[in-house]
């Protein structure tokens, strides 16, 4: 469980940018998630939300979006996206297969409220 | 009135920018460099402790031994001919950053080594997601454990650049099958090279020696240089 750092080190990071762009309130931060990340969605949302309270985020939202998990068959290059694994291909039964992407792990933006 | 600011970077970034400082001193050191990971108990320090045994002078290997709670496996380490082995202890953290990485090797002596390994504290999940400068990741999975754990724990099993399946004396008495974990494992990696061996039986050690001495050998030319300032 290491969501706790991951979570403290995205605070850095969006507190970093609200200083450098020089931005007032940011409502959002959007983030990017793919099954293989290693990262656990509802586990970052929580310490996240956690660690948010009596900090310059305290009111900011955190929102994540799923990344899908395509994987392909290497007999019949049939493409399926999956969340869970599968070890055998839906199409043909081949045990060929190879999961393609799913690594994703990043702010995607962040939305901002003028006064 | 609302305004979306486009950021488009990594979570990590900060470690990441760590650990291309990281990279790029080894890289000026034309020192190798490892991150071993793996779950607790599939023997990561009792494959050191024989690497140790076996290279002994011929090739000065820089340890550094992460933790939860003690620096039992450094002593281990430093017992078994270790010259240069220094503890990480996380005090509770489930894996190493490139901040403690940094801190620890800005203490070492690392002129004249050939091989730098960093054993990662024992944990599939979390050490995945942390770059700490090495060249290439290591994973081990003992027969002990499920042959799907390629399936169960992707992520370290993709960053992997080899795996090394340890017990295989015990191959038989689990229903552990090294042909399906090999099939799991290039699924998720089809890059990834697999090597299986006992530490305790000493078969395999020999492909595992070769590995390191491959990876020790390779030309100054070849070692990435991931944002080093060619002017210094």
């Amino acid at each position: 469980m290491h969501e706790i750092s991951v979570a403290a080190a995205l605070m850095r990071r969006v507190l970093a940018e609200k200083e450098a762009r020089k931005l007032e309130r940011i409502s959002q931060i959007v983030l990017q998630i793919g099954p293989m990340s290693g990262i656990m969605p509802d586990a970052l949302q929580f310490a996240y939300d956690s660690l948010r309270e009596g900090t310059q985020l305290e009111g900011t939202e955190l929102v994540i979006h799923s990344a899908e998990l395509t994987t392909c068959c290497r007999h019949c290059l049939h493409l399926f996206d999956s969340r869970l694994m599968h070890t055998r291909c839906p199409r043909c039964g081949s045990e060929e297969l190879q999961i393609m992407g799913g690594d994703e792990f990043f702010i995607q933006y962040l939305v901002t409220e003028k006064v | 009135m609302s305004e979306i600011i486009p950021i488009g970077e990594k979570v990590l970034s900060d470690n990441d920018r760590l650990a291309a400082e990281i990279r790029a001193r080894l890289a000026r050191l034309n020192l190798p460099s490892l991150n071993l990971v793996s779950s607790p108990g599939s023997g990561k320090t009792s494959l050191l402790e024989k690497t140790l045994a076996h290279f002994g002078g011929r090739l000065r290997i820089a340890l550094i031994a992460g933790d939860v709670q003690t620096d039992n496996d450094a002593r281990r380490l430093a017992a078994a001919g270790g010259a240069l082995v220094r503890p990480i202890v996380t005090g509770g953290a489930c894996h190493l950053d490139a901040r403690m990485v940094s801190r620890v090797l800005a203490e070492m002596e690392l002129e004249g080594c050939g091989l730098l390994i960093i054993e990662n504290v024992g944990n599939l999940v979390c050490p995945s997601s942390y770059d700490l400068g090495e060249d290439k990741k290591v994973v081990l999975l003992s027969t002990a454990e499920g042959d799907d754990k390629p399936l169960k724990y992707p992520a370290i099993f993709r960053r992997a650049a080899l795996l090394v399946i340890t017990k295989t004396d015990l191959l038989g008495l689990s229903d552990f099958d090294l042909e399906r974990a090999a099939r799991h494992a290039r699924m998720i990696n089809p890059e990834i090279e697999i090597l299986h061996l006992s530490s305790r039986s000493g078969e395999g050690m020999a492909d595992w020696y070769a590995w390191l001495e491959r990876l020790t050998r390779r030309p100054a030319a070849a070692v990435p240089d991931a944002g080093g300032n060619p002017l210094e």
